[in-house]
């Protein structure tokens, strides 16, 4: 009975800190552009341990003006489709791109932006429209030309897509196949701040403290009570 | 014990003290499960509750109660966290065709439409099938809406208006439809487990280990100096 009461305080103390492991997560990305919080949810089993699943909060975040020409944020629910370095796609909302040495657009990770849009070394003005349209012009006076085009996707449920760090995300069985999304639109000079809010992440702060002193003290009540047992003749 | 031209002794004392430490440890148990529930949505608080007999009966005297009082209600700004502000139960539908209650309002909705609660399992609708939306609303926030009645509503594009989908069936402890419920969303009813309440009660649970133990000491010394003393003659 003892043992049991001390591993069920003990194994829920560890659990706490994990779930503080996500809090502190969340609370360093607090300036990751496009970053979504993750909120880390325990519930019981009906035989009594305590399970946890992560889900991602894919609330807008706010919009933050960068003048920078390569900045863009996503308005909506949608999501830049993104080459990764071995051919396949991922997804991301962090629209703080670059050129890459051989004029592509890039991620923060040096991922290509959609399949691959090539600007021209010698442009004068890059413009990318709201339905991600990307168009440069060569010299002041020159017409503008299209170079590709951003196609933005959606998913049905965006709380199956798979994290794989770096803020990207992979389609997976649960999220549904990436649709064409024709209601995002993407804001040119712009940047999404992340969607975590500090206050809701220190009230849970307090909330796992009080949850792991608790199972503290109860650990040291039990080993009391356990060593009034041992030294019972004494 | 009983001294009449010859001892004989009878253990029920010794037993009696053992088995009131055993009883403890029994309530001392309910109080850590609690303490380890304390964070879980939706968790109901045991109260241990010792019957009569509990002299010969031991820890198998001690029973639990579930307390069906409502916990405290948080905001959490999510548009699938539905708190019931009544007594009751959201019904989850498991593999097997049967049906589990709980408290734990916290949902999301699958790709085809389900509305499932953390562990995967449907929600069931008021006629007790699966509830599933027929739009899958891309905005959460203010494309969903709960009515406190349970009625679940969205948002068609089509029509340009909100309209009812389905109701959650919410029950009794019995199995009852119960009638008269107040949902109400994104909230999250945190347990009704008060820290400082249980470990108020533990206090008691400590001095009553003691107090046993002392009795246990007594007569064990009783004893011995009995078995030592008795046969003496000089």
């Amino acid at each position: 009975m003892l043992n049991h009461i001390m591993k069920t305080a003990s194994e829920n103390a560890t659990k706490q800190f994990g779930v503080l492991d996500k809090v502190s997560q969340n609370i360093a990305n607090l300036n990751t552009p496009g970053f979504k919080a993750e909120r880390f949810e325990q519930y019981l089993r009906p035989d009594g341990q305590i399970e946890g699943v992560s889900r991602s909060d894919y609330a807008q975040g706010d919009r933050m003006i960068t003048r920078r020409p390569l900045d863009v944020a996503v308005q909506g629910f949608g999501f830049i489709p993104v080459t990764q370095p071995d051919g396949t796609t991922a997804y991301t909302r962090d629209g703080s791109f670059s050129l890459n040495s051989e004029g592509y657009i890039v991620t923060n990770r040096g991922d290509m932006v959609g399949s691959g849009i090539q600007v021209p070394v010698d442009y004068q003005d890059i413009k990318i429209y709201e339905d991600g349209v990307v168009k440069v012009k060569i010299t002041e006076q020159a017409a503008e030309q299209q170079v590709g085009k951003v196609d933005l996707v959606k998913f049905m449920n965006p709380e199956g897509l798979t994290h794989i760090g770096y803020n990207k995300v992979l389609a997976s069985g649960d999220s549904g196949e990436a649709l064409s999304d024709g209601d995002s639109k993407l804001k040119q000079g712009m940047l999404e701040r992340s969607n975590v809010n500090v206050f809701v992440q220190v009230d849970q702060i307090l909330r796992l403290n009080a949850s792991i002193l608790s199972n503290i003290n109860v650990i040291r009540f039990a080993d009391d009570v356990f060593r009034s047992a041992v030294n019972l003749r004494q | 014990m009983e001294l009449k031209g010859h001892v004989s002794y009878q253990g029920d004392g010794l037993s009696i003290s053992t088995r009131a430490m055993l009883t403890q440890l029994s309530i001392l148990n309910v109080h850590t499960e609690n303490i380890a529930h304390f964070g879980m949505p939706g968790y109901q608080r045991k109260e241990p509750i010792v019957t009569s007999f509990v002299e010969f009966l031991g820890p198998q005297a001690v029973d639990q109660v579930t307390s069906t009082e409502i916990g405290r209600l948080r905001k959490s700004g999510q548009p699938l966290d539905l708190a019931l502000n009544t007594k009751g139960y959201f019904q989850k539908l498991n593999a097997m065709g049967g049906i589990e209650l709980t408290r734990d309002g916290r949902f999301s909705i699958d790709k085809d439409g389900y509305l499932r609660a953390l562990d995967g399992k449907h929600i069931a609708s008021s006629s007790g099938q699966p509830l599933q939306l027929s739009v899958i609303p891309q905005d959460l926030e203010k494309h969903m809406r709960v009515s406190p009645a349970g009625e679940v509503q969205v948002y068609d594009t089509r029509l340009g208006e909100l309209v009812a989908v389905d109701r959650i069936g919410v029950v009794s402890e019995t199995g009852s439809v119960a009638d008269d419920i107040d949902i109400k969303q994104g909230y999250v009813e945190d347990s009704n487990v008060m820290l400082q309440q249980e470990f108020v009660g533990m206090v008691p649970l400590r001095r009553m280990m003691e107090a046993n133990r002392q009795m246990f000491l007594l007569q064990s010394d009783g004893l011995s100096r009995m078995i030592q003393e008795l046969g003496r003659t000089s």
